[in-house]
Order: C-alpha cells, then structure tokens, then sequence
C-alpha cells in the first residue's frame, strides 16, 4: 500500500522475499541451442580428424585432438541437459503444460538424446538434438508471448537458430 | 506474531505487491480459521521469509506460487509449519 509504504520508509523494517534463491524471469533457450550447435560441430571434428602420417608423433596428435573434441561435446552435451532442465523445472507451470501437452516428454526425448550424443559419434543424433531443443525453444517463446522464429546461424554447423520476432 | 511490518524484496507477487513496498502480517488470522486457497501468506522457507499466494492445499501442504507471471520460479509444495502469518495489508 503506498501510504504505508510512505510512512514507514524510513523505518528498519524486516524483509520478506518476493522470490527465490536466484533473479526473477532470467531464463532463455538460446544457450541450450549454442550448446547443441557444439555437439554438432565436435561430432563432425571427429569424423574429420585424421592423423598426418603414421608416424607416433603424428598418431598422438590425431588421439590428442580426438580427446580434447570428445571432451567438448561431452561438455556441452551435458550442458544442453542441464539448460533445459533448469528451465522446464523452474520456469515452465502446470497452465504451459496443458497448452502444450507434449512438452514433457519432449524434454525427456531431449534428455535421451543428449546422452546418446555423448555415448556415440552421431552426426544424425547430434542433429536430432538440436532439432528438438530448438523445438523446446520455440514453445519457451510462444509462453512468453514472442513469435518465435528461426534464422539461418553464422556457426560452421550451418543449421538455424531459434528466436523471436 | 500479532501483527508485523516487512519490506518486501523482490518481483513474482507483482502487480499485487510490488517490489520495496510495505506489507502487515498477521499470525492471529490462522489461529482462528484454516489458510485457504487465495490467501497471500507469509512462511519460512530455507530460512528466509518469503511471501507467495496460495494456489492450493491438499493433505496439509501447500502449494504456493507468486502472482507474476513473468517470474515462474517456484518453490512449490510447503508445509503448514512453515506458515508465518496472512499478509492483511499490502
């Protein structure tokens, strides 16, 4: 009430928290398809590693690349796990489910599918992820009211990316 | 507590109660009848006072939720321990 609120402004007064541990409404699909963009990206780097001669020197090249691609596209394998998750656990309420009733198991198929890029070198899953993150972000932005969009992206994967209008 | 004034922190109860304003709470409300469904309660939860509405109650929880619709962090289900008080003025 505003007269309360003037009259007592100046008094040491008890806070109550309007919110939980974190700031309010930050949530956004866009690192969760920048992420699944690299599990595309160090799929491919697999597939085209190759080493320059047989030579052991050559050899620990080419098994060193593959180690330092693999860990990135476990990384952000995992990182598209956890954006998603954050966001359908914490943003996402029962009214957005009923209007878009297959919401739930589309963030399980995303969950599956991650785990699958991880375990295998697979372009297509790799692509199937980003395909259905870019899913989840088109339904994220139509709760917000946004229309959202998706344009062409400027990464080496090609592809697109889901925004709003 | 009889009646208490607090300084509310924060955004998910707008545009009911917005952020910096001054609510009163009350713990008598609650010794007289039960919390109901609409009310906007005080409770503690993970040791900080928080404010939310209730959007239900079933077996002695309550599942509370904040007006703002933009904010959709939830913390969801609580117990009637944790209840502090109604909000009466705000």
């Amino acid at each position: 009430m505003k007269s309360l609120g003037s009259l007592f402004n100046s008094l040491q007064l008890q806070t109550a928290y309007a919110h939980c541990d974190i700031p309010c409404g930050i949530y956004d699909p866009y690192p969760a398809q920048i992420a699944a963009h690299t599990v595309i990206r160090m799929t491919q780097s697999i597939g085209e590693a190759h080493a320059e001669s047989d030579s052991s020197e050559d050899q620990k090249k080419l098994m060193h690349a593959i180690a330092r691609y693999t860990r990135v596209k476990e990384d952000h394998a995992e990182l598209v796990k956890r954006e998603i998750r954050v966001i359908w656990g914490d943003y996402f309420k029962p009214e957005h489910v009923k209007k878009f009733p297959k919401l739930h198991e589309l963030v399980f198929n995303i969950m599956k599918h991650a785990s699958k890029a991880k375990q295998e070198v697979n372009i297509e899953e790799a692509k199937e992820l980003l395909e259905l993150v870019q899913q989840f972000a088109e339904i994220f932005w139509k709760t917000k009211g946004k229309e959202p969009v998706r344009v062409a992206s400027a990464y080496p994967t090609g592809g697109e990316m889901v925004i709003y209008k | 507590m009889l009646l208490s004034l607090l300084k509310i922190s924060g955004h998910s109860m707008e545009p009911t109660i917005k952020n910096g304003s001054i609510v009163a709470v009350s713990s008598v409300p609650y010794c007289i009848r039960e919390p109901k469904v609409g009310d906007v309660i005080l409770f503690l939860h993970k040791r900080k006072k928080l404010i939310k509405r209730i959007k239900e109650i079933k077996n002695g929880r309550i599942l509370v939720e904040g007006d703002n619709k933009e904010d959709t962090s939830n913390v969801g289900w609580i117990s009637k321990d944790e209840l502090l008080g109604k909000i009466l003025i705000y």
